[in-house]
């Protein structure tokens, strides 16, 4: 199991978020300079660079005519901001015209905005209250906290952000409201709450759990979402900051049914917006710009914090993001009340259409289109995957396993591959058959011929003495222990049929084994098979190995354990024979099995390990002579050896390392002073 | 599951466990060449021609004299194009352009005039020849602070005036400072010299000189008075025009040849500036004048001031650094964040200081008189040679990427993406199809592009033989066609071959000069090391026949290097990374070559048709590309990258340049794990189509004025531009999405066309 633990510690800490690629020198190719680079995602999941695809067209309205401005809204080619310095609604036209101001007598601190085909909604967080206006500024009437029981008597009510579904269905982010979205009628009745995030215990907390008396349980309020959209079907979108499903698109029931598909940016979301096809926009406290198709794959990322100087394109302080119906792009800068429009490239239409087509499932005619952004960006992972998909409908398997091994898309590459072994095997299977049928006569044959005539017993009888040599009988060994291990580890001990070198060849073959098995494993079950540095995987495989023999005895030798070091030693390499002859078939079986099989493959992996941990029990319940309970009992000691000497490790580490660097600083500081 | 299928599948898992699966992961399917291109209609199309991404249409409103020379100032020389007015003993200057009598002057106006809301401390700067910025130790708190000085600061400041030949001399002690320094103003011809000699300035103990700016508002305009500009030549060439007051607010103050990053540590992120010229207009091709950092430019920075409410003036000036100040870490953490003790430069810079004003009156009034006029320059003092480039046969950049180290399973392996082989097919290819190919091979040495060996002249053999690798470069580097090989004199990878001690370049912090790659971390390398590795580069290859030599790095960092107790500063470096090149056995081919390399480079690779954006400015005008044009081969950045490939095609024929593509036989997808990461897409079997086309769409505009130098260009209306060229032909281009029409010439949307003067 160590082993499994170790193969799924490197495969997560590959697949671990890869930070946003900064970068001091990438002079090697001079790209056009926008004021960002621009990422989409790799075959390894992670972000990689792509052309770009959003430009910065410009600010839209002048310098000061907004102040600390919350949220932005686009209805009609109006761009409304809620104008929180100015306490307003201002509204723009396309030229960044100020047209119009709604509620500067009546609004106090406006955060949120919204647009419907009648009316203006504006979320008002000094006045706790939702203002709702007729599109030529005269107030309706406003929504005040929910009177009703079920809104819950201790529940906040500060209006934050606002969206209107069909049915003129009012869903309001409150500050601090954590059972949900606050869902009122048009009338102003409460309705419910709606999406409501789970609270989720940490570690700590669970472990305080164990320990309280009565029920003092650890606290644990849910996050509350802070940011909320809407599609033109009435979709809800939340955005809530500091947790794993940041985003979340809300059927009707309040479940959320958006999947993260292919990369989880870690980063605080702080707005979303969706455009008519479900395509989401979403922006983060650092200035990602994020970009997601309706399935929630990432398409495109762009980082427009501002670095140096003003820049055209790059915010101060983002706070709200818009789309509109031809995709421009509208950025609130809190900081600078700019509002940045930036305009779709040819690259990202192109983008757009060939994920239109195949969403359509016109898998055909998007398929030249994945083509042409391949040509442009060989890295498209997403693209990839849908040409893969595409070919498959086609019926081109081999193509499509090839593409959807590029896209590391393992469900498409199992399905694809399975047709192809499936029209093998219908080809070859007769084949087969008769092989068998074949070789099966043939042995049984043999058999009689050498039971009347003893045809061979004079190789037979050359093979035994081969094998009775003590040279070869400590390599069989390894063979015996898996049909008799009490009788082996007994030779281990007491014969010393098996020595300390024999167990070393036997480890360094077992860990040649195990970069054989990373590295042939096949891709269904291992997706980044390359990422392997002996170095390191030697140091972990023998260091593992022999810190769990020195712990095992020393913890043995002060519980009256009979095993020497040297017995330890061998027995302990010996009991992982099991792995020794599975590891190479499990890795060639996985070649040949798909995601159906995955059962085939995950069981016999068990029984390996499994098989591997009863023969470690067993070697040290023989080797140091212990009843059941003593050996449980010392490999629980042993392990817990093993961590305090890793601990001890770490420590002389850290501190040894501070020492130096004092030392370091302490002598650089002195020659400094001698120096000036 | 049916018992049928398991017993499939348990067939299945008996005979196939010991078969090898063949997976063709690297099968690319061909693919047609066509590129789709989504209709580009965007109903912000105005707001984005009218972004400082384009470039605007000019007011050509006739601006008055208003500056007026006062009785105190004398005539202290006169030339044909020139008169030089000064006054005692500030030396403050006005300069009459005999062509259009139009006066420019240092100061606003005689003291007598009002001048709008200027103190008394900002009166003696705008009156002062020079001002100095000095370092005051504050004992309390150990920092050193930054104090302005000007002539008038102090009673205690002497000045000393005399006229000299063609100008006057002004000697200066600085009342409060102790600094003292000379400033020599002299016409030469057409041109004004302004002149702070190293050997003229004197410090005392106490106080250390940080800057010298002379006459820093010669130029400057009231709010938007007068339609003009402040021309920075950052990346393409970018304007400052003149807005009203507070419509802009931050002060940009520019490196040339960008940040020194042997002194501070830079984003990489910084403006980066070719040539160390700026300009200012006022009046529309009326008046202008354009300032070149004659000497001292690699410690000089060009500041621009937008008008403000307390300062309500346009004005912009080169201030020289004599020292930086820089945090000396005394730990690790130090290190990590930046902090320390704060130490300032204890050499000054061996810097000359000096700028030459060429005025421009007329037509030539703008930017692209200051581009000619600054090539005209160039070419009196030598730097761009007098060769003429062969017209009508339009060249196009090829590169290649060879070999390239990648993480393997158990050790790093050599990816080869273009062999010696391939690259012959490729270029024999292109060469059916372009009629110039300028070839650059890169990582074609041991050691692939990243972790290349220095010297350069051991073959890849990942690639092929030597053999072959000589034979390419035989028979490609012939008649219209050339191919250089790449070398990268100053950088070297953390896996490539060097010594630490030895080798690599320190910052003035005492670190090592490290930047942080995409996968390694990169070294930079002492310039001395530089001149040795590049002789080495020359001589071994030239033996072999190699004389096209394309050079990495040297053309846009210019940083100082502490290694050894004699530190290299700016001026040094660009002197030896000149030596360097300086070998006539091979013709050197540079990316963004500064000013400091130009003399040395046959052509410059990579030419940006874009600026840093910053929002003071309000145009992108091809400056630099004019500023080459006729005089040297320049090619426009990768076309592999192009997110609007018409838009950018476009932008290649606007500004004159040649189209260029790197390319490599293998898939780029094998570099995404890589340091060669940022190349997305390159492979031939997809772009050889579109690498046909967009030159086709390049060359049949430039074809037409190829060599030609240019003598106009004007924006029609927003997103229409108008080039005219030296032997009359006129060049069209319209960004936008409706057809313009420019008297009987009509332009297509989204198109460039040449109109020859016969037609």
């Amino acid at each position: 199991m160590k082993k499994t633990l170790l193969v799924v510690l490197v495969l997560l800490s590959s697949l671990a978020f890869v930070p946003l690629l900064r970068v001091e020198a990438d002079t090697a190719f001079w790209h056009d300079h926008y004021p960002y680079d621009t990422y989409t995602v790799d075959y390894r999941g992670t972000l990689t660079y792509t052309q770009t695809a959003y430009v910065p067209l410009g600010v839209l309205n002048e310098p000061g005519t907004l102040l600390t401005p919350e949220d932005l809204f686009i209805k009609d080619g109006l761009v409304y901001v809620a104008d929180g310095g100015h306490k307003r609604v201002a509204v723009f036209d396309a030229d960044g015209t100020l047209v119009a101001e709604i509620g500067a007598d009546v609004l106090d601190v406006p955060t949120g905005v919204f647009v419907s085909d009648e009316f203006v909604y504006v979320a008002d967080k000094g006045a706790a209250l939702v203002f709702k206006f007729a599109l030529d500024g005269t107030l309706v009437r406003t929504y005040g906290r929910p009177v009703e029981p079920l809104f819950g008597a201790s529940s906040l009510y500060v209006p934050a952000k606002v969206v209107v579904g069909a049915g003129e269905n009012i869903y309001v982010i409150g500050d601090g409201s954590t059972s949900g979205v606050i869902q009122l009628n048009y009338d102003g009745s409460f309705l419910g709450y709606f999406g409501v995030n789970l609270s989720e215990k940490s570690l700590i907390q669970k472990i305080a759990d164990v320990f309280v008396i009565g029920d003092e349980y650890a606290k644990s309020t849910p996050p509350s979402p802070t940011n909320v959209a809407i599609s033109a079907k009435s979709l809800v979108y939340t955005s809530t900051p500091n947790t794993a499903r940041a985003l979340k698109k809300l059927d009707v029931n309040g479940n959320n049914i958006l999947t993260m598909a292919n990369y989880d940016v870690e980063n605080d979301v702080v707005d979303l917006a969706v455009d008519a096809l479900g395509y989401l926009y979403a922006i983060y406290d650092d200035g990602l710009v994020v970009e997601y198709d309706p399935a929630g794959n990432l398409l495109f990322a762009f980082d427009v914090t501002a670095s140096t100087g003003n820049v055209v394109g790059q915010l101060g302080s983002p706070t709200a993001i818009a789309v509109d119906e031809d995709r421009i792009l509208y950025c609130l800068d809190g900081a600078s009340g700019a509002i940045v429009a930036y305009a779709p490239t040819d690259f990202a239409d192109l983008v757009h259409a060939a994920i239109g087509l195949y969403n359509d499932g016109t898998y055909a005619e998007s398929t030249g289109m994945f083509e042409a952004i391949l040509r442009q960006n060989a890295n498209f992972a997403l693209a990839r995957a849908a040409l893969g998909k595409a070919y498959y409908q086609n019926g081109d398997y081999e193509a499509a396993l090839a593409e959807y091994r590029l896209a590391s898309d393992v469900a498409g590459y199992s399905e694809t591959y399975w047709k192809i072994r499936d029209g093998w095997l219908k080809q070859n299977l007769s084949a087969i058959f008769i092989v068998v049928i074949a070789l099966s006569i043939l042995g049984a044959v043999l058999r009689r011929i050498d039971a009347k005539t003893a045809v061979f017993a004079g190789v037979r009888a050359k093979a035994d003495a081969f094998l009775a040599r003590p040279a070869v009988k400590r390599y069989t060994l390894a063979v015996r222990i898996l049909k008799r291990p009490a009788d082996a580890f007994f030779r281990i001990k007491r014969l010393r049929e098996a020595t300390p070198g024999s167990a070393t060849v036997l480890l360094v073959l077992l860990f040649a084994e195990y970069l054989f098995m990373i590295r042939t494993t096949g891709f269904v079950f291992n997706r980044f098979p390359e990422e392997v540095n002996l170095f390191a995987s030697a140091a972990v495989f023998f260091g593992a190995f022999f810190l769990y023999v020195f712990a095992n005895y020393l913890v043995s030798t002060l519980s009256d354990g009979e095993g020497w070091l040297r017995d330890v030693y061998v027995a302990s390499a010996y009991a992982l024979s099991p792995l020794l002859f599975g590891w190479i078939p499990l890795a060639l079986l996985s070649n040949v099995l798909t995601l159906n099989e995955s059962i085939l493959f995950e069981l016999s992996r068990t029984v390996l390990y499994g098989w591997t941990a009863v023969l470690v029990f067993l070697s040290a319940k023989e080797i140091h002579n212990y009843e059941i309970g003593e050996t449980a009992k010392n490999l629980i000691v042993t392990l817990f050896a093993v961590l305090i000497i890793v601990l001890i490790g770490f420590i002389v580490y850290v501190f040894g390392s501070e020492l130096w660097d004092f030392v370091m600083s302490w002598v650089k500081e002195l020659i400094g002073r001698v120096v000036s | 599951m049916s018992f049928r299928n398991l017993i499939k599948k348990a067939l299945v898992v008996l005979f196939l466990a010991g078969l090898p699966t063949a997976v063709a992961v690297a099968a690319i399917r061909p693919v047609p060449s066509d590129i789709l291109a989504p209709d580009p209609g965007s109903p912000l199309e105005d707001t984005l021609f009218q972004s400082n991404r384009h470039t605007q249409v000019d007011d050509f409103t006739e601006v008055e004299n208003d500056l007026a020379i006062p009785g105190n100032f004398a005539l202290v020389a006169e030339t044909e194009e020139l008169m030089l007015y000064a006054e005692e003993p500030s030396g403050a200057i006005r300069v009459v352009v005999k062509a259009d009598g139009y006066v420019f002057g240092s100061s606003f106006a005689a003291a007598s005039e009002p001048i709008p809301h200027f103190n008394e401390t900002w009166e003696g700067i705008v009156n002062s020849a020079a001002v100095i910025e000095y370092y005051f130790y504050n004992e309390t708190n150990g920092a050193y602070i930054v104090k302005e000085e000007s002539l008038f600061t102090s009673d205690a400041t002497t000045m000393a005036y005399r006229p000299v030949a063609g100008g006057y001399e002004l000697a200066a002690v600085y009342g409060e400072s102790g600094i003292g320094l000379t400033v020599r103003v002299t016409l030469d011809g057409p041109y004004l010299r302004v002149e702070v000699p190293s050997e003229s300035i004197s410090e005392g103990e106490t106080y250390k000189l940080r800057s010298v700016k002379c006459f820093p508002f010669f130029g400057s305009v009231y709010g938007d008075s007068k339609p003009g500009y402040v021309l920075v030549p950052d990346g393409a060439g970018a304007l400052v025009r003149y807005r009203p007051i507070d419509a802009v607010t931050d002060i940009y103050e520019f490196n040339y040849y960008g940040t020194d990053q042997g002194i501070v540590r830079s984003a990489g992120d910084d403006a980066l500036l070719q040539f160390p010229v700026s300009g200012m207009v006022q009046g529309i091709r009326q008046h202008a004048f354009v300032a070149i950092v004659e000497s001292g430019d690699e410690f000089a920075t060009l500041v621009v001031s937008p008008a403000k409410n307390n300062l309500k003036y346009y004005y912009s000036y080169n201030r020289f650094v004599y020292r930086g100040a820089y945090r000396a870490p005394a730990s690790k953490a130090d290190a990590a964040s930046g902090s320390g003790s704060q130490v300032i430069q204890e050499e000054r810079n061996s810097c000359d200081a000096a700028i030459v004003y060429a005025f421009l009156a007329g037509d030539a009034a703008d930017y692209v008189g200051m581009a000619n006029a600054y090539q005209d320059y160039l070419r009196g003092t030598g730097v761009l040679a007098d060769i003429a480039l062969p017209a009508g046969t339009v060249p196009a950049l090829v590169e290649l990427v060879g070999a390239e180290p990648a993480p393997g399973f158990l050790f790093d392996e050599m990816r080869a993406m273009t062999t010696y082989a391939a690259a012959d097919r490729i270029l024999s290819d292109l060469a059916t199809a372009i009629p110039a190919v300028t070839a650059v091979y890169k990582g074609w040495s041991a050691g692939g592009l990243t972790d290349g060996r220095t010297p350069h002249d051991r073959h890849e053999p990942a690639l092929g033989t030597r053999a072959e690798l000589l034979d390419i470069v035989e028979r490609h580097n012939a008649g219209a066609n050339s191919l250089s090989l790449y070398v990268d004199p100053a950088t070297v990878s953390e896996d490539g071959s060097y010594s630490v001690y030895r080798d690599v370049a320190k910052r003035i912090d005492s670190s090592l000069h490290t930047v942080t790659g995409i996968e390694r971390t990169i070294y930079r390398l002492n310039p001395l090391r530089t001149v040795t590795l590049m002789a080495d580069a020359v001589s071994g290859l030239s033996e072999d026949g190699v004389d096209g030599l394309a050079v990495g790095s040297l053309g846009w960092l210019l940083f100082s290097d502490y290694q050894s107790d004699d530190p290299i500063d700016r001026a040094e470096a660009a002197a030896l990374y000149g030596e360097a090149l300086s070998d006539p056995a091979a013709t050197y081919s540079v990316y963004r070559a500064g000013a400091y390399l130009l003399r040395y480079a046959k052509r410059d690779l990579a030419i940006p048709t874009s600026t840093s954006g910053f929002a003071i400015y309000t145009d992108t005008v091809p400056f630099v590309s004019i500023l080459l044009a006729g005089a040297m081969e320049a090619y426009g950045p990768y076309a592999n990258f192009f997110a609007d490939r018409t838009e950018e095609t476009l932008r290649l024929i606007d500004h004159g340049l040649l189209p260029s593509f790197i390319l490599t036989e293998a898939s780029a997808y094998l570099l995404n794990d890589t340091e060669l990461r940022s190349l997305y897409s390159s492979s031939y079997a997809t772009w050889s189509g579109t690498v046909r086309e967009i030159y086709g769409e390049v060359a049949s505009v430039l074809a037409t004025c190829y060599g030609s130098r240019i003598e106009a260009r004007t924006a029609l209306s927003p997103g229409v531009v108008r080039i005219d060229y030296e032997n009359g032909v006129r060049v069209y281009v319209n960004y936008t999405g409706s057809a313009a029409q420019d008297g009987a010439a009509t332009i297509p949307a989204r198109s460039g066309t040449a109109v020859t003067p016969d037609a």
